[in-house]
């Protein structure tokens, strides 16, 4: 814990908030995307818009695994926990993601076998004491967390268990991006990149901003300093008319990522041809399914998942909030359709979505423009 | 995380199992970047 | 233009989240019982009005006398710090002293399954009468019950409490006033991360125990010292001290802002809160209480608690505020603020 005291510091941050403050043109807005669903959670915890100009707004983008699991994949997993023989294991956060139907505490209400997993391991081990049981792990996550699935799945092949498999919903996070840069609506003026996922794809994927779209990147760690250094960096970048990928977390992102982990996405994983999101509808090569020689574990293969689709209501406007194009509130489901009880786009789902962060403190957001 | 033990080549950091396939050989006392039960980064 | 429609969406917004709590759930989830947003349809939804139940207290008066009831179901039955038959004492005698009544009795109810080893029952018998003793309680009546193997997790226990008003009190929920103190009696979520990591579902180590204990010495002490002044006592249990504050603001109509450097809370707790990505100020306490004080009575309430064993740490840790009405702000230890909201479900993991 020690560690990561020296990037807590407050001191500090009120000096780079004071150096942010001085890069800054009066008079001009900033957009800026934070990609990760971590990164979200950081501002959230430390408050950092806090410290941040007025005029510097940071959009939440599409990086939290869980709330972009469409409804439709949802039900499918919750079809597979209702079987008798079967434990169904997901993270946390992944219980109370409503499906069509739902979410999978209400699957564990009405009985299924659900439980709570920290790591794909702990599903392996339930598979080793409940031979006579089938162990299903719900898998989610970005390139971060696709290597601890393929790894255990190796595992699996490796010690001949038979009653382990992985419903897998592993996603990618250029895709998406991609999709948010191609639409000409876009207001995003610059972007502050996933560390956790470069530590396994490394810094190089994220050229393609700068590159191709003429945005910044700055790839960040999650410690307060680190958010706000990265935020400062962007915005440094904007007024020296820079564009290029930085790396704010060196100490622990390498340029090049982790070529062990990438050869092991390689050896299990092959991108499915598309892939829905929730709130932002099919996107190509956007998600990760078993590979041939893994069908014997691969859930979906084994119990026919209906394969259900709930369609996003045409009226959800996800993508357009995700873009900064329009606010949470222009959203025409949004407080009456849509609500954090019962969300219908992924900026809904999750607490610190831009549309229930909203929904909830909208009120102490307006004082505080007040102020 | 730090590694706290190494138990039958398995290792643990604070009594969880880590795997440590993508990061190389590790002692006690290392320092790494954890992610769903897997070593992403020595530190 | 466009700030008329915002402040539409705004206050439709206000009517839906202003209107009574509905209980419209079609079965019950584990969610109902976590102390967030579903319990409170369960409880103001369905049962307050069937028993035209006004206030939502810890305990209620009769004639004068104080009555209180909870039940325990806790997994493992013991734990670090504690077992189920302490809490089953502690938990009620709690409800009764930040009620500020003084306990006088329990009743005691066993619901206890088939094949349950006499030797854990004895031992949590022996620890419900340890525990009375202690916290200068009688068991005074009692029932048990058997049920088929399976049918429970080994005992569930259920006490009611009984207790007197003390006449140093004025305790109301809704009498919260601009510029009180808000003290935290001590460490938080030691007993929630205790029971989590001794049910071996995260395979962590780390030495937590729970915290539970009798908090009548506390509140006494309290009373002695500030009396009047003191405006309400809450134990945070399930839920945390952050159920606490919203449920209070919510109650009193009032803003609340905590400094969340002050908040008390052991390193280890800190850490394996982190590791597991649960915020501690929603995890479960047995031992800890949120004091709301005049500001005049705030430094000798502070300082009659920390003389109390077990409160050596008690802190300030903000103060109530008028505006925004039922909204509790926290001030980061890195400089910046956040809302923290009522608990929706269950405290989980997160991944991301």
């Amino acid at each position: 814990m020690k560690y990561s005291q020296e990037f807590r510091d407050a001191e500090l941050g009120r000096a780079l908030a004071a150096e942010i403050l001085a890069t800054v043109e009066p008079g001009r807005h900033y957009k800026v995307m934070e990609v990760c669903g971590g990164h979200t959670h950081a501002i959230y915890k430390y408050g950092i818009a806090d410290l941040l100009p007025e005029n510097v707004e940071l959009v939440h983008g599409p990086g939290c695994p869980v709330c972009v699991i469409p409804m439709g994949r949802v039900d499918d997993g919750i079809a597979v926990a209702l079987r008798p023989e079967v434990i169904f294991t997901c993270f946390g956060d992944m219980l109370r993601v409503p499906g069509g139907r739902g979410s999978l505490l209400d699957a564990k209400a009405e009985g299924a076998d659900v439980r709570m997993v920290y790591s794909p391991l702990d599903a392996l081990r339930l598979a080793r004491e409940n031979p006579e049981r089938e162990i299903v792990f719900f898998a989610v996550g970005f390139e971060t967390t696709a290597p601890s699935t393929a790894l255990t799945l190796l595992r699996a092949r490796a010690e001949g268990i038979r009653n382990f498999f992985v419903y897998c919903n592993h996603v990618t996070i250029v895709p998406p991006l991609r999709a948010l840069l191609e639409s000409p609506d876009l207001r995003l003026e610059g972007f502050i990149g996933p560390g956790h996922v470069c530590t396994v794809v490394g810094a190089r994927p994220f050229e393609f901003l700068p590159s191709d779209y003429g945005k910044p990147v700055v790839i960040s760690g999650f410690e307060p300093l680190d958010v706000l250094q990265s935020v400062h960096m962007v915005l440094r970048q904007l007024a020296e008319k820079r564009c290029v990928v930085e790396n704010q977390y060196k100490r622990v992102v390498p340029y090049g990522g982790n070529p062990a982990a990438l050869r092991v996405l390689g050896e299990v994983f092959e991108l499915r041809p598309h892939f829905e999101w929730r709130g932002l509808g099919f996107i190509s090569h956007s998600a990760l399914a078993l590979r041939e020689e893994f069908a014997d574990l691969d859930a979906e293969k084994r119990y026919q998942v209906p394969g259900v689709r709930v369609a996003d209501p045409k009226a959800c406007q996800c993508g357009e909030v995700l873009k900064g194009v329009i606010k949470p509130w222009e959203c025409k489901v949004f407080g009456t359709a849509c609500t954090p009880e019962r969300p219908i786009g992924t900026c809904m789902v999750s607490s610190e979505g831009a549309c229930a962060a909203y929904y909830n403190f909208g009120r102490f957001a307006r004082e505080k423009v007040a102020v | 995380m730090r590694v706290t033990e190494i138990r039958a080549g398995t290792v643990f950091c604070d009594g969880a199992e880590v795997m440590t396939e993508l990061v190389g050989d590790v002692e006690p006392g290392d320092e790494l970047l954890v992610h769903a039960g897997v070593a992403l980064v020595k530190l | 233009m466009s700030a008329t429609r915002e402040q539409e969406a705004l206050a439709l917004i206000e009517r839906v989240r202003t209107r009574p709590a509905r209980f419209r759930d079609a079965q019950i989830t584990m969610a109902h019982g976590a102390g967030g947003k579903a319990t409170l349809a369960l409880i103001e939804g369905l049962l307050a009005p069937a028993f035209g139940i006004e206030t939502l207290d810890d305990a209620a008066a009769v004639d004068g006398m104080a009555l209180t009831t909870d039940s325990f179901v806790v997994k493992p039955l013991r734990f670090p710090g504690g077992s189920i038959g302490e809490l089953a004492v502690n938990g009620t005698v709690n409800d009764l002293a930040v009620g500020g009544a003084r306990p006088l009795a329990l009743t005691l109810s066993l619901v206890l399954e088939e094949g349950l080893p006499a030797e854990e029952l004895r031992a949590e018998v022996e620890a419900i009468a340890r525990a009375a003793a202690t916290a200068g309680v009688r068991v005074i009546a009692g029932d048990t019950k058997v049920v088929e193997r399976g049918r429970c997790d080994g005992m569930y226990v259920t006490t009611a409490g009984l207790g007197r008003f003390d006449p140093r009190a004025s305790l109301d929920s809704r009498a919260l006033r601009p510029g009180d103190r808000i003290i935290v009696s001590g460490p938080i979520g030691d007993h929630g991360t205790a029971v989590m990591l001794a049910r071996g579902e995260f395979e962590l180590d780390a030495p937590v125990e729970s915290d539970t204990r009798s908090l009548w010495p506390a509140v006494d002490a309290l009373l002695e010292a500030a009396g009047r002044s003191l405006r309400c006592l809450r134990d945070a249990t399930r839920g945390g001290v952050a159920s606490v504050l919203n449920e209070l603001a919510v109650a009193s109509g009032v803003g609340m802002v905590v400094r969340e450097a002050f908040v008390p809370l052991r390193e280890e707790v800190s850490g394996a809160c982190e590791i597991l990505g649960i915020d501690p100020m929603y995890v479960a306490n047995e031992g800890v209480f949120v004091v709301f004080v005049a500001p005049e009575a705030g430094d000798a309430a502070l300082a009659a608690l920390r003389a109390v064993p077990g409160c050596e740490l008690a802190s300030d840790v903000g103060e109530v505020r008028a505006e925004p009405p039922g909204l509790v702000l926290v001030e980061t230890g890195f400089g910046g603020r956040r809302v923290m909201d009522m608990l929706v479900g269950d405290p989980l993991p997160r991944i991301c």
